[in-house]
């Protein structure tokens, strides 16, 4: 990859793993307080939704083009991540947080790679490698492993 | 740990997170910029919510309940629009199997770093070995992946 793509791809991760880490816990201190945690999603999704807006409309990140020839499933992302954050909140109430996150990781890393080894959703087909497989299943370890030491500090 | 006959629902609803990315990123080709991107894509997200409270509280959502909460705890948006963005971002480079990983790790890693030093005001809750074990495994799953 050249250097561009690497700074781009850290930047990308970092940006993805703070803000899902560090917007949750602002979140969850608003869900506390309103005691409605898809309300606390509602705010979210509103601030993010204005500041996004002037983004683009400053053309950050390069110069936006309305999406009028886009097939109405590619806007579908919104409405599947808001129905993700709605039914995380229960499945983590019905399981507990642990195996929760651990049951919702799985589906995640086995859905993202079946979506790739297909080419599902506009995505071009990117064939999945034995040493990915290994390094899916270690990470899947990891958040194991990390649930499991939840569990016995937070009876 | 025992099996929850849930379990398998948590999976299926891990599934969506992926699916989101792959939507984001093909509508991205249209819009041409991961910040519009973001925008239509909270803005749908926006409209389902409100549609979805306002059928749950028959058309009174109870905003009054949010009255008084810190100021700060309202901004988890702005910090969560960088998700989105990165994701896209992450999404069109490497395609949604790298993506969704890097994007675990890096939550996993922030994660850890915010209970180290009890940042924001939650629980501390300090490395430790296990803690460095799961660590150690993300890095060894990413080096695995990226190479």
């Amino acid at each position: 990859m050249p250097p561009t793509t690497w700074l781009a791809a850290l930047l990308g991760t970092v940006g993805a793993g703070l803000g899902l880490s560090v917007g949750l816990v602002f979140n969850v201190r608003l869900a506390q307080h309103a005691g409605h945690p898809v309300l606390a999603s509602l705010v979210n999704f509103l601030v993010a939704f204005v500041l996004t807006s002037v983004l683009a409309l400053l053309g950050i990140l390069g110069m936006a083009h309305l999406p009028t020839h886009a097939p109405l499933w590619a806007f579908g992302g919104g409405l599947v991540g808001a129905t993700y954050v709605t039914l995380t909140l229960f499945t983590a109430r019905a399981l507990g947080v642990a195996a929760s996150t651990a049951g919702v990781t799985l589906g995640q890393i086995l859905g993202a790679r079946l979506i790739d080894a297909l080419g599902l959703l506009g995505q071009q087909v990117r064939p999945v490698g034995s040493a990915a497989v290994i390094g899916v299943v270690l990470l899947f370890l990891a958040v194991g492993v990390l649930a499991h030491e939840r569990v016995r500090v937070s009876p | 740990m025992a099996l929850h006959p849930l379990l398998p629902v948590a999976v299926l609803v891990g599934t969506l997170l992926p699916v989101q990315f792959a939507l984001n990123s093909a509508l991205t080709g249209f819009t041409h910029s991961p910040a519009a991107t973001a925008s239509v894509s909270y803005g749908v997200g926006l409209l389902a919510l409100v549609l979805g409270l306002a059928l749950v509280h028959r058309g009174r959502i109870p905003l009054r309940r949010l009255h008084g909460a810190p100021g700060w705890s309202f901004l988890g948006g702005v910090v969560g629009s960088a998700y989105v963005i990165g994701s896209v971002v992450l999404t069109r480079l490497l395609g949604t199997g790298l993506a969704v990983s890097l994007v675990i790790a890096a939550q996993i890693v922030a994660g850890l770093a915010l209970d180290h030093f009890g940042a924001f005001g939650t629980v501390r809750r300090p490395m430790n070995r296990t803690r460095t074990l799961a660590l150690v495994l993300v890095l060894a799953a990413l080096g695995l992946q990226v190479l």
